[in-house]
């Protein structure tokens, strides 16, 4: 049963929408993506010699005509792509008043898969500690995807390290790749999950979730314990007005850092509020970064 | 009923300033209120700690720190119970006289005994007891107050002693320093309470049946011997004198005598011996007495020393008389004027009356009335003048004083004396110090700034006594070859003395610790030094009024029942209180000292 932000209106909407990728990738069935593969495609690929045994059919008889010599055309073939959603279920994605950061999350890979088994894709879905990887194809499929998410729990972030390397293994077939996290972690441990899921060859585009409740952690508080969502580390801090706006001032610079390590390492880096209107970030924000269109 | 108190209520002060304390420190760096973030990555490098906070809502543990406070500055402040403020002053009489045995034939002693005992344990736990026994000379029994169970094992160490009792110079003393104890008297004796705090239980069941010779003397081959009964019939008995020769060695009767006596019911009968001249002691004695007329047997018996080494005093007087000294026995007083002292002549000790030599003798001195402005010791006297005067207080320990009560003793005309550098008040007066004593040049000084002389014995008895307590401090009458000691007391023999024994018996008397032996019973004791023989001495453990069964009561005046004392009782649960609460004080502050930062994941709630 998909949430009930996924209304009609919205759904229609969202179908308009295409998953594309920036390059090519092989598939394992017929699809609405360029392959790389040379085969029977609409769009030409090259001329080669004949061999005997190809199909007379694709002899480019104009050009027997002026060189006296036989060329076979090639075309590209359109195969479907693979699509891995890696959700962060690490406990800072739960710790936004009601879950929402995680809500957001559930919402944004829910319709990332809906527009992809619309189109006939491949969907790969990581939940660490609750769904290492699980494949996912037919329109249909979107409730069972939807149904995955229900009672998910928070996981340790080495759980998730070594979660997201099995999804990667276990991919027969590289596709596009979309990480969906808070990023409130080092950049060093940033650069290590671009690098895990870069290494197979995915077209990683990297979703960055940030709460309210990240942009002033304190809410009405001026003095407080923090406590480290994950490693139960705890710091005394006091905050005044003007403490806060650097802080928010640190934290827009530590996604600006994260959006230079994604870019250097060849991935797409898209920053998103928990509070902005799903369609618009996915009209906007990630048809910008080149995912959507 | 009890109530509570405080001891020291100024310690409450502790508790406000430990509020106060408390209320700062969870005011400053009290412990916030936890928020779980996602993640502290950036807001560490915000860490530190607040200036000040803008809400203060105390936490449970600063209420429990509170109590705490509470408990410590209570336990602190010494929390005690207003007691019921009983203070029981308890007087056994354990004299001589309770020794005698009742128609039952167990002595006085075993009913006050009892009665006391019985006493004891109907008082409260609470009760501070002050327990007193009379012999062999009044004492307190414990320094410290006693509980009724500490009195009770006290008196059970108890014994009926060889000694007079003093009840009326105590309950006098007593009268004079805490007067709201409640004062209770065990005694075989009657007394006419006249006190309201004052109670007398005395032992019934005592017979007044009794033979007792009250008085022996000897003067110049004659004894005179009193003797006394009490009952309800005449009796007729003998009366023995044994004289005795001791002196080539060996102890052997040279003579004896008999008296036939027709005693009456409280009539003193007298008799007189002859004694061989050769005779230095003799034994005096009521040989065939019935036994139901004879409650006490010690009083049988007396001894008599007749040996005499007199000390020879030298008195200095403007007069050149004796000033009446001649009347003391085993002194012998050779009379000077200040004109014919001679200090280089011999002599055994000095009284200078009204009259100070040049220079102190290197002999006891008893300098009496020194005239002013004296060239020996030009501070002894204060101007000279002379005032009539009240004793206020006087030297409870020393030698000379103690055991008198000089409260009604007033002087007319005296001397306020200076104290000098080696001097130590003995009495004072309302005109000031008017009797020093010290011990310059290792010998015993007295200076009296009132008259005593002429000596006349029992005229003025509290000037006699003081006299003669003087010339036995100073002059160490007692202890000179002759004389009568008192059984059970230690007696002062003096250096050199190496062994004392039962002329009768032969029976060592052990010497103890500082020197002094105490006779346990009566009898003729010769003491040896490293030079022979050196003397002997009578030793007698009864007086006339102790053997007298049937006495005049003591009567006391009446007194105001005072208030005052302490009134607390502290109970030991201050201390547990106080101890407690510093333990879970120290407990809290140590879980207070641990960081408020503690890492490691999994710690944090959520």
């Amino acid at each position: 049963m998909l949430p009930p932000i996924f209304t009609p209106q919205l759904l229609r909407k969202i179908e308009l929408l295409k998953v594309v990728s920036r390059r090519s990738f092989l598939g394992h069935r017929q699809g609405g993506h360029i392959s790389p593969r040379r085969g029977h495609g609409i769009e030409f690929a090259d001329y080669r010699k004949y061999e005997p045994g190809d199909n007379p059919r694709h002899i480019d008889w104009n050009l027997y005509g002026r060189s006296d010599r036989m060329y076979v055309k090639t075309f590209q073939e359109e195969q479907n792509l693979s699509v891995l959603c890696v959700v962060d279920t690490t406990a800072s994605m739960f710790t936004s008043p009601g879950n929402k950061k995680f809500e957001r999350a559930r919402d944004i890979t829910l319709a990332l898969s809906y527009i992809s088994l619309l189109q006939q894709e491949d969907v790969l879905l990581c939940l660490p500690g609750s769904c290492p990887l699980k494949s996912f194809y037919g329109a249909r499929a979107i409730h069972a995807i939807a149904q995955l998410f229900e009672g998910v729990a928070s996981s340790k972030p080495e759980v998730m390290r070594k979660e997201v390397l099995k999804a990667i293994t276990g991919m027969h077939y590289p596709g596009v790749a979309v990480l969906i996290s808070d990023l409130l972690i080092p950049l060093e441990d940033v650069r290590n999950q671009i690098t895990l899921l870069r290494s197979k060859g995915l077209d990683v585009t990297v979703v960055q979730l940030l709460s309210s409740g990240d942009l002033d952690p304190l809410g009405g508080e001026s003095y407080a314990l923090a406590i480290d969502s994950e490693s139960g580390e705890e710091v005394t801090v006091s905050l005044d007005s003007e403490e806060r706006r650097a802080y928010h001032q640190k934290v827009m610079e530590h996604v600006d850092a994260v959006a230079a390590v994604t870019r250097q390492l060849g991935a797409s880096h898209v920053y998103g509020e928990v509070e902005e209107e799903l369609f618009s970030f996915l009209s906007t924000s990630l048809s910008r970064s080149g995912l959507l269109r | 009923m009890n109530s509570l108190s405080l001891g020291a209520p100024y310690l409450l002060v502790v508790f406000p300033l430990g509020m106060a304390y408390l209320f700062y420190v969870y005011r400053k760096g009290g412990k916030p209120k936890a928020v779980v973030i996602s993640s502290l990555l950036v807001l560490r490098q915000f860490e530190g700690k607040p200036t000040s906070r803008t809400k203060f809502k105390p936490p449970l543990r600063s209420l429990l720190e509170l109590l705490f406070f509470l408990l410590l500055a209570l336990g602190s402040a010494k929390l005690a119970r207003l007691a019921e403020a009983r203070d029981v002053t308890v007087i056994v009489d354990n004299s001589f006289s309770t020794k005698a045995r009742t128609e039952g034939g167990a002595p006085v002693w075993d009913n006050i005994k009892t009665e006391a005992e019985s006493y004891l344990s109907s008082l409260s736990g609470s009760t501070r007891i002050r327990l007193y026994a009379t012999a062999p000379t009044t004492h307190l029994v414990s320094d410290d107050s006693l509980s009724p169970t500490q009195a009770r094992e006290l008196l059970k160490k108890l014994q009926s002693e060889y000694g007079e009792d003093e009840l009326e110079l105590l309950l006098t003393k007593l009268t004079q320093g805490r007067t709201n104890a409640e004062t209770i008297v065990f005694s075989d004796k009657e007394m006419a309470v006249s006190r309201p705090a004052l109670s007398m239980r005395t032992a019934a069941n005592l017979p007044k049946y009794n033979v007792a010779i009250v008085e022996a003397s000897t003067t110049q081959e004659k004894v005179s011997v009193s003797v006394v009964m009490e009952g309800n019939a005449p009796l007729k008995t003998e009366l023995h004198l044994d004289a005795i020769d001791n002196d080539s060695g060996g102890a052997r009767v040279i003579g004896s005598d008999k008296r036939e006596l027709d005693l009456t019911p409280g009539a003193k009968v007298v008799a007189s011996f002859d004694l061989p001249k050769r005779a230095k002691s003799a034994k005096i004695s009521l040989p065939s007495l019935p036994e139901s007329r004879n409650s006490l047997k010690e009083d049988d018996i007396v001894w008599i020393n007749t040996s005499r080494t007199p000390k020879e005093i030298t008195v200095v007087s403007p007069t050149g008389g004796s000033l009446g000294l001649d009347q003391i026995p085993f002194i012998t007083v050779r009379a000077k004027t200040p004109e014919q002292y001679d200090p280089s002549s011999p002599a055994g000790g000095y009284i200078f009356h009204r009259a100070v030599p040049d220079s102190l003798p290197s002999t006891p001195s008893l300098i009496v009335l020194p005239p002013p402005g004296n060239r020996i010791a030009p501070t002894v006297t204060k101007g000279g003048e002379v005032k009539p005067a009240q004793v206020t207080r006087w030297a409870d320990s020393h030698p000379i004083t103690r055991y008198l009560t000089l409260t009604s003793l007033a002087f007319t005309e005296a001397l306020p004396l200076q104290p000098v550098e080696w001097s130590r008040e003995l009495i004072s007066s309302t005109a000031g110090p008017i009797a020093l004593v010290g011990e310059p040049l290792a010998e015993k000084v007295a200076v009296l700034g009132f008259e005593i002389f002429p000596f006349d014995g029992a005229k003025a008895p509290t000037v006699s006594i003081l006299t003669l307590n003087i010339f036995k401090w100073l002059f160490d009458t007692s202890s000179q070859g002759a004389g009568i000691a008192k059984a059970s007391l230690p007696l002062k023999l003096g250096e050199g003395i190496e062994s004392v024994r039962y002329l009768e018996t032969n029976e060592a008397i052990e010497k103890a610790q500082d020197g002094s032996f105490t006779p346990p019973q009566t009898g003729l004791i010769v003491f040896k030094g490293a030079n022979g023989y050196k003397g002997q001495l009578a030793v007698q453990f009864f007086s006339e009024r102790e053997s007298s069964l049937v006495r005049d009561p003591i009567k006391l005046p009446s007194l105001e029942q005072k208030a005052g004392g302490s009134d607390y009782l502290v109970e030991p649960l201050s201390g547990t209180l106080a101890a407690i609460a510093l333990t879970l004080l120290l407990l809290d502050l140590y879980w207070a000292a641990l960081p408020l930062r503690r890492r490691g994941p999994g710690s944090a709630a959520r």
